[in-house]
Order: structure tokens, then sequence, then C-alpha cells
């Protein structure tokens, strides 16, 4: 061929690679509960607290969003079995986040689906035996811990729209009626140092009524915490030395954990994907205890996050105050465990088939795992080398209802 | 009903009975067009007859020496090919699922995983034909029977390129707004499935026989055709090569990998039976081998690729063996893509397939003969002073090779233009000059021409409904009442009722005598079905038009639970409805809704495991009297536009027919 052939054919080779690669590489979906930086956020979520425990958990046929409802599960301290205990009168599909405040009571937020583009919330101070519904004004945002409850039934909520805007946090009365943005965020948002572009994606409240707001960050730069200081004033509050810095890490949790010395936990992992590390505050905030880092390997990812309880060792103040990480590579599962600070964290038995979420109890950790309409759960007691199946629960789910 | 799912019917009966009488009126109407252009041709005929009778001449004309210089073998191939594939296109349009299933089940799975954009203009296109789908379908398979009738019945001249032109400016519209761009822009991109879409192959044959037919006298045409190909099949190999695609895992998280995984959703889909077998076959054995199976793909690709750009000797194997891989791949992968009811062609192999053996053919078989000079010479013969073909051999060609026009060793000698004469001329029976001009057309070539003007009639029948279609922002009544039934005609007086609306008004159905009420029952917290009927509420205000001051739109509270005025005003926002001055949504305590409820036959249940509440969607239209006129099933069947744009006419219609008795 002719050099002048000869060069058009390779420029139209490397220009057609380079666009179908391109194409290729751009137009990745993300899945539920995704963050626009760094991997997914895993959705389904558990917290445990001195007197009882909640967990969200997807099930029905989870390859057709139409047919695929979020649940949620409360347990009562000292009961063995978690019971379903998921709002009534709106539907579950795009997804449920679950608030608990220090008091054990619980808030529950539905992500809008299908043609909705608000986000019902139900309130519960009887773990969810009993709801009384409201609105939050917009869409929750798809993340675990975007909404919490203080000791006293004060509500935080962030939220967004179907559209994308910038998520905003949002409070109300144990009312759920008139929803208003915290005095001062929005410019401490601003003036976040170290963190560009920063976006509020979870809510805790303290034991003392503190608001706490985790961050996300985009430009590489580390998320963190923005603590409520009173009046308009808020400071940042992540701990120091958190994940390698410049990791561009990201919140999992930040979620209370209501014990008489510990109130607030928070989980992130790092922007790579390939470690999660917890931390602990006991003072609302202000001081963190962080634990090591337990690293993720190639092609699994977090699949869910567990806080709260006692059964997984660990000494002294720290010791109820357990993170149980699911990881998932397929069908497979691993359970990661910590119990404190100064812990290691421990590998559990490989976690049952469709394990969704696990947290810790007070003698070990409880899987949920769920296969169509059936939730199972099983145990791990602390030293043991096995789960052992518990109760089983047929959750009427509604298919064919939502389209 | 909301909670209790759609009830779309793909085949909706009433829709396919729209859509085999716009065939049958459309079908008529083309009988009457050829009938016509036949009656005139034969006509034409009598009178040339009658003419040469009168002037003592035979009739016909005696043949005049003349010889028509014959399609080149390659053009000839493409124009018959592509006019055969468009025909079995046209005909597969022609399944009862298409009118109905068309967007949901092709249109818009194909631009599901594109950008935005990409599936913005499919929408589009998609949104044209769910609110006219009955007059869609028909007109997409009269104009793909007519561009293939036009290019099997036009072999030359301007007819014949303007068929390959409308080849591929429809063949675009089909692969953009049908095709999604085949998917290059959509992740996972792969020739084994189809990539880049069949129709862009339909496009480049389209493109080659649009242009002058003395292109195919060099076989510098069939190298570019087949060069162009070993481009295309070299990137495709690196892109099967690409890392992280999944083009080389059998499996994936213990699940079947790309290429399995469609494998297998291809053998589910209704087909005969060892068919289903042979690739169910070829998918376990690509989810067990699947790294051998790329690896074979790659190097078959690139091996072909390289041959078929250097060309020459390596041309001829080259194309034996891309037969029979394209072969395979059409059957084992693609499936032969005819089923499933909603199948729009034959898929990317064969036409693939023919364009690479229209490449070889014109490399080794180049035509004779630059006949531009017959677009212009309508009627006349042309007197061709060359042999009708010249075999040549393929052989590697010269490094810097001369123009088109200049003669090469073991190429066809380029003929200068023929000089056109008029018939008689030729024939040298009758000067022509005292000849009208009807006398003067050659009606034995002509039956050809009208047989191309009857398949364009074909085509543009199939057009002008479409066009009509797209700037039509109506909607098929046919659509809505496929799932929800005709509305039923009552008169009893309306059960009574008093809320408080949005505002905080006390509203009672007798405060709102002297307008015509449209009654429906709404969930605030639905996803489903209640936006989508408040949104059919909504288009049935608008086309009401003057008469919408007459009617008022009242929506009930149809839940236990989220039945605040919050809820009410949340829901106004979202659909739109705050800014209508003649709508109300009413609620209350539920142990005041629940009589409403029952007077009114709806049940409002609540269902557990985060399930909607559960009520009926039925839509009632109250007189100005109090009198209970219609009752309308308002289920929003696949709560697309066009279902809700169907719904609102029938509503609309019955609204009016209450206001205007």
């Amino acid at each position: 061929m002719a050099i002048g052939a000869t060069t058009v054919v390779v420029a139209v080779v490397v220009f057609i690679i380079v666009a179908l690669v391109g194409a290729d590489s751009g137009s990745t979906g993300t899945e539920a509960g995704s963050s626009s930086t760094g991997p997914a956020v895993p959705l389904a979520a558990a917290s445990a607290w001195p007197t009882g425990a909640v967990a969200t958990v997807a099930m029905g046929d989870l390859a057709d969003p139409a047919n695929t409802f979020w649940e949620l599960f409360v347990r009562t301290q000292g009961s063995t079995q978690w019971s379903l205990a998921t709002p009534l009168g709106t539907a579950s599909n795009g997804g449920l986040v679950a608030g608990v405040g220090p008091s054990g009571s619980v808030t529950a937020g539905v992500l809008p689906s299908a043609f909705l583009t608000f986000s019902p919330v139900a309130s519960s101070r009887d773990l969810g035996a009993t709801w009384a519904p409201g609105l939050l004004p917009g869409a929750l945002l798809s993340a675990p811990d975007a909404l919490a409850t203080s000791s006293t039934g004060t509500v935080a909520a962030v939220v967004t729209n179907k559209k994308g805007a910038a998520p905003k946090v949002v409070v109300a009365g144990p009312d759920l009626a008139s929803w208003n943005e915290p005095a001062g965020l929005h410019a401490a948002l601003a003036a976040a140092s170290n963190c560009s572009g920063a976006k509020p994606t979870r809510v805790s409240f303290a034991a003392s009524g503190t608001l706490l707001v985790g961050l996300e960050c985009s430009g590489g730069s580390d998320g963190g915490v923005l603590v409520a200081q009173g009046g308009t004033t808020w400071r940042r509050g992540e701990p120091q030395g958190i994940a390698a810095p410049g990791t561009n890490f990201q919140p999992l949790r930040l979620t209370t954990v209501a014990t008489a010395v510990v109130d607030v936990a928070l989980v992130v992992r790092n922007g790579l994907g390939t470690g999660v590390q917890a931390s602990w505050s006991s003072d609302g905030g202000s001081t963190w205890s962080s634990g090591p880092i337990v690293a993720i390997p190639t092609g699994w990812k977090v699949a869910s996050v567990g806080v709260g309880g006692t059964g997984v060792g660990g000494t002294g103040n720290v010791r109820a105050t357990a993170v149980v990480v699911l990881l998932s590579h397929g069908a497979q599962r691993r359970i990661n465990a910590i119990a404190a600070p100064t812990s290691s964290w421990i590998t559990l038995p490989p976690g049952p088939s469709g394990t969704a979420t696990a947290v810790a109890t007070d003698s070990g950790v409880d899987a949920l795992a769920v296969s169509g309409g059936r939730e199972t759960t099983w145990s791990w007691t602390s030293g043991s080398d096995r789960w052992m199946v518990g109760s089983t629960e047929r959750v009427p789910i509604q298919f064919g209802s939502s389209g | 009903m909301p909670g209790m799912g759609g009830s779309s019917d793909s085949g909706g009966s009433l829709v396919v009975q729209a859509f085999h009488h716009a065939l049958v009126t459309q079908g008529a109407l083309i009988l009457v067009v050829v009938a016509i252009l036949f009656v005139g041709w034969n006509h034409l005929r009598s009178l040339q007859y009658r003419r040469a009778v009168a002037r003592g001449e035979t009739y016909p004309p005696a043949e005049p020496a003349r010889r028509q210089v014959p399609e080149a073998p390659a053009r000839r191939l493409l124009r018959i090919a592509f006019g055969v594939l468009w025909i079995i296109d046209g005909l597969l349009q022609l399944q009862p699922g298409m009118p109905l299933g068309l967007p949901s089940a092709v249109l818009q799975p194909s631009a599901a995983t594109s950008p935005t954009w990409v599936q913005h203009l499919v929408g589009s296109g998609a949104d044209i034909w769910a609110r006219h789908p009955a007059t869609a379908a028909a007109s997409v398979v009269w104009i793909q029977l007519g561009i293939g009738a036009l290019l099997l019945l036009a072999p030359r001249g301007l007819a014949s390129r303007g068929a390959g032109a409308l080849s591929a400016g429809w063949g675009l519209v089909v692969w953009s707004i049908g095709g999604a761009f085949g998917g290059i822009f959509a992740p996972g991109l792969t020739v084994l499935f189809g990539a880049p879409g069949a129709v862009v192959f339909y496009v480049i044959a389209g493109i080659l026989l649009a242009f002058p037919e003395r292109i195919w006298t060099s076989p510098r045409t069939g190298r570019r055709i087949t060069g162009g190909l070993g481009v295309f099949l070299l990137a495709m190999a690196v892109l099967q090569a690409w890392p992280g695609r999944g083009s080389w895992q059998g499996t994936i998280d213990g699940k079947p990998g790309p290429l399995a995984s469609m494998v297998a959703s291809m053998a589910e889909v209704p087909q005969p039976h060892p068919l289903s077998s042979l690739v169910a076959s070829f998918g376990a054995f690509d989810q067990s081998h699947g790294w051998g199976v790329n690896l074979f793909v790659v190097v078959a690709l690139a091996t072909l690729g390289a041959c078929f750009v250097v060309g020459g000797r390596w041309l001829r194997p080259a194309l034996i063996v891309f037969a029979v891989l394209a072969i395979a791949d059409w059957i084992l992968i693609e499936d032969v893509g005819v089923w499933g009811g909603t199948a729009t062609d034959l898929n990317s192999m064969l036409p693939l397939l023919l364009l690479a053996v229209a490449g070889y053919v014109a490399t080794v078989r180049p035509g004779v003969v630059a006949d531009e000079v017959a677009d212009d010479t309508e009627g006349m013969a042309v007197v061709a002073a060359q042999p009708e073909s010249i075999d040549v051999v393929a052989n590697e060609p010269p490094a810097n090779e001369p123009p088109a026009n200049e003669p090469v060793a073991n190429e066809p000698v380029t003929i200068e233009p023929d000089v056109p004469v008029p018939v008689a001329a030729a024939s040298g029976v009758t000067p022509p000059t005292d000849r009208s001009w009807w006398e003067r057309i050659d009606t034995s070539s002509a039956g050809r021409a009208v047989a191309a003007v009857g398949a364009l009639a074909v085509l543009l029948i199939g057009v002008a409904p479409m066009a009509a279609a797209a700037v039509d922002r109506s909607a098929d009544p046919a659509i809505a009442e496929s799932s929800t039934g005709p509305p039923s005609v009552v008169s009893s007086p309306a059960p009574a009722f008093s809320l408080v609306d949005q505002a905080g008004h006390v509203v009672s159905l007798s405060s709102l005598q002297g307008q015509v009420v449209v009654l429906a029952f709404l969930d605030p917290v639905c996803t489903t079905d209640c936006p989508v009927i408040a949104q059919e509420l909504r288009v049935a205000d608008e086309l009401l038009g003057p008469d919408a001051g007459d009617v008022r739109f009242v929506a009930i509270m149809a839940s236990r639970l989220y039945n605040s005025r919050e809820a009410m005003v949340a829901f106004d926002q979202q659909e739109g409805l705050d800014s209508l001055p003649n709508w109300s949504f009413l609620t209350g305590p539920v142990n005041q809704l629940a009589p409403v409820w029952k007077d009114y036959g709806m049940e409002v249940l609540t269902a557990p495991a985060g399930g909607m509440s559960l009520h009926s969607d039925t839509v009632f239209v109250i007189d100005a009297h109090g009198t209970l006129r219609r009752v309308l099933n308002a289920d929003a069947g696949d709560g697309g536009h066009a279902s809700q744009v169907s719904f609102a006419e029938i509503l609309a219609q019955q609204v009016k027919q209450v206001l205007h008795p």
C-alpha cells in the first residue's frame, strides 16, 4: 500500500480503538448507593446499640429493580431473632436508610423510585412496632447514615433531588413537619479546608445531641467530619491520621453507637477502595481513636458495614463498639470485625451464602442472609469456627406491585 | 392499579388490529398506484402501436444495433443482496409484536447503556413510535419494502443510484435512532454480537451504490472495500483483546462472562430446538473455555484483517475463511437474528460478509463501462463500443496506482462515454424530429422505470404517514384502550363527599355543581401509577382547551398513612399540578376518607414489606348536576408517555361528550 494510505489506516485503527475503549470506560453504570467519588458505597447496613439493632437489606428479585424491595429488620435486646419492621404505606424499591438514635429511636427513610421524586420517612420510638409518617423536602441521599435521630427525637437527613443537585443537610423535630438547614453549615462546607467541593453525605447525633456531618470531597482530597459547635459555628472533627494521607478516604458509616462511653463511630474506606479503617469517639467527635486498616483484596468490594455490639472481643470502655465489614466477591462473602482501636481485625469464617449485612451481637456476630423472599439469620459465636443457622423469616415480598 | 403492576400487553389486540388495518389500507393504496402506473404504461404502448400502424411501421420497432453494457458484477451483487435484505427486514416488521413491542423490546434496551445524549435521541424516536404504534409499524414495513424493491427494480442510472442513497439515508435513521448507533458508545462492544450494528453495513452498501457507476470499473474500488474491511477487523481484534472488558473470561464471579451470558440469553428465545441446543452448547463451551475462545477470535480477526489489508493473493483464502467464521458467528452467537417476535434484521454478519464478497468481486472482476451518460439519457439507447466484460486477474496492485481512468495492465480498459442516440435513429427507421415526445419513449425499458416508480411510491406511502406521525403530538387512543378497555357509560347520582383541599379549604361535591368533575383517587407517595394518572389528568386538561374552564379535576386521597396536606402539596409540585387553577387534591382523616372510598367502590389497602398502598385506578366523570356519567379504567399500562397521552385523549373525549351531550 502507499505510505499515505498506510498512515490513514493506522490513524483510523487508532481512532476506532480509542473511541471504542473510551466509550467503554466512560459509560460504566453505578450500583445503588453509589457515591460520586471512589467505589460505590453499599446501602445495606446494620447498627446495634445497647437496647436493640436494625438492619436494612435488599430482597426479592435483585436483578429487577421493580421487584427489589428493601426491608428493615430489628432485633430487640436479649432476643436472638430478627423480625421484619419495614415501614408501611410506600414502596421501598429505591432503597431504605435507617437512622438510629442514642435512645433507640429509629427513623427510616425511603429512597424515591420510579416516578416519585421525594422521600417518605417514618419514625418509631418502639423499634418499628409503630411508625409515624412524614416527608423529606427532597430525595434522601443514597447512603447509609444519610438519616439520623437524636436522643430527643430530632431528625437530620441528607437530601438531594433526582437530578443530582448538591446534597444538603436538613433537620426537623420529632413530628417531621418542618425541615430547616442547620445554621452555618452551608458556610462551613464552603470554607472546609483541605476538602474541595465538600458535600455532606452522612449525619449522626452524639449522645449530647451534637450533630456531626460526614463529608466527601472532590479533587482527590480526603473526606472529613464537621461537628456542630452551637450557634452557627462548626469545626472539622475528623480523626487525625486516619487512613493514609492523601488517599481520598471516603466515609462509609458515621453513626451513633450509644454506649456509656463511646458514642460515635466513623468507618472510612480509602479512595482506592483497597482498605477500611474505623475510628471511635467518646466525646461527640472532639477526639478520635483509630484502629488499624483492613485490606480489601483485589476483586472484592465492601458489601455492608455493621456498627455496634459487643461480641467480637476487646476490653475496657471500647468493647461495646464493634465494626463488622462484609466483603463480597461474586457469591463469596468474607467478614472482618474489629472491637476497638487497640484491637486487630479478626477474620470470621466465610460468610453464609447470600449474606447481605452483618453486625455484632452481645456474644458474637449475626449475619443476615437473603434469598428471594427468605431471610435467614446466621450466628457466629466468638471463638467459633463456624456459622450456626438461626431463625428464618419468610417476607411477604410484594412482587409485581411496583410495575 | 397501584401495587398490582401494569397491564402492558405488547401484543395489544386493538393496536395489532389497527396495525393490520393500516397495512391493508396502505397496501390497497399501493395497488391503486401500481395499477394506475400499469394502465398508463399500457396505454402508452397502445398509442405507440396505433401511431406506428398509421405510419405503416412495425411495432415494436426493430431492435437497434446496440449493446447495453451490463452492470458491474460487484454492484449487481450489492444491489440485489441488499435489496433482498431490505425486503426481509420489511417482512420482519410485519410481526404482530412490532407495534407495541419495538420501543420497549428493541429501541430502549439498545440505548440503555449508552450515553445520555444517545438515550435522548433514541427516546425521541421511541416516543414517536409509542404514540402512533400502528402507523409507525406499517410505515416502516412499506419504507423497507419500497427501498428493497427499488434496489431490485432499478439496476442502472439515476434511479438506481437514488435507491442506494435512500438505502443509506434510511439506514442511518435506523442505525442511529433504531439501534443506538449499534452500541458503539456503550460498554461491552464486540463484533461478535453485531457491533457496530447490522444497518451500518446497509449504509455503506447504499453509499457505494449511490456513487457513479464508473467507480466499479476499477479494481481499486474493490481493494478499498476489502482494505476497509481489514481495518475494521483489525480494530475489532484489538478491542476484543483489550483487557478488563470481560472478553477473556468465560465466567466472572461465578457467573457467565459477557459472551457466554449473551449466547445463553439468545438460546432462551423461542426458536427451533436444534438451533437453541446448538447455541446453548456453544454458550456452555465458551463459559468453560472463555480464554481459548477469545484467543481464537482475536487471532482470527487480526489475521483476516491483515490479509484483507494486504490483499493480493491473500484475498481469496481470507474471504473463504472469513465466510466460514462469519456464518459460524451468525449461527452460534447471533442466533440467526430473527427470533423473539421483535427481530428487525438478520444481524450483522451476513451484510458484512456480503460487503466482503462484493469487495472481492469488484477487485477481481470490475465492470467495463463508466455509465454516467445513461443517467441523462432516459428513452435513449446507449451504444457501447467495448466488450461486455473483461476478466481481470487479481494481482498485487502497483505501489503508485494511476488514476481510475488510465488503463492499467490487468485492469479493464476505461471506455469513453457512450454516445447516446435516440432509439429510432439507432434503428435507422425514422428521423425523430417529426415524433411527439411520447412516441420517442422506449416502452420496453420504460417498463422497468414504471416498476421503479411503483417501488418509489411504496416507499413514499410509508414515509408520508411516518412524517405525519412525527409531528403529531397526540397518541392513538387504541394504545390506552388495549390495556384499559372502553369507558363505561353510566347514569346514577354521584356519592357525596366533603373533604379538605391542598390549601386547607373544605370542598364538597355539591360545592362543585355547575362544573363537570373528573374524579380520581391518588396516593401521594405512590411511585408508579398515581404519578402517571396525574399526568394523564394534566394532559387531558390541556386537550380540553377552552372547555377546561367548565371542568374541575379532583383527586381524593388514597393512602391510609401518607394522607397529610404536606404529602398532597409535595405530590402536586412533583407532578406540576400546583399551577393548575382547576385542580383540587382532597384529604381528611381515614374515618372520613373510608366512607368515600366505599361509596365509589374503592378499596385502599396497606401492603406489607415495602409495597405501596393498593387501590384501583378508576376515574369518574360527573356532570354539572352531580350525576355520574362515565367510569374509566386509568390503569397506566406501561406508564409510558404514549399511553398517558392516549388515555388523556380518551378522557378528554369523554369529558367533552358529558359537557356537550
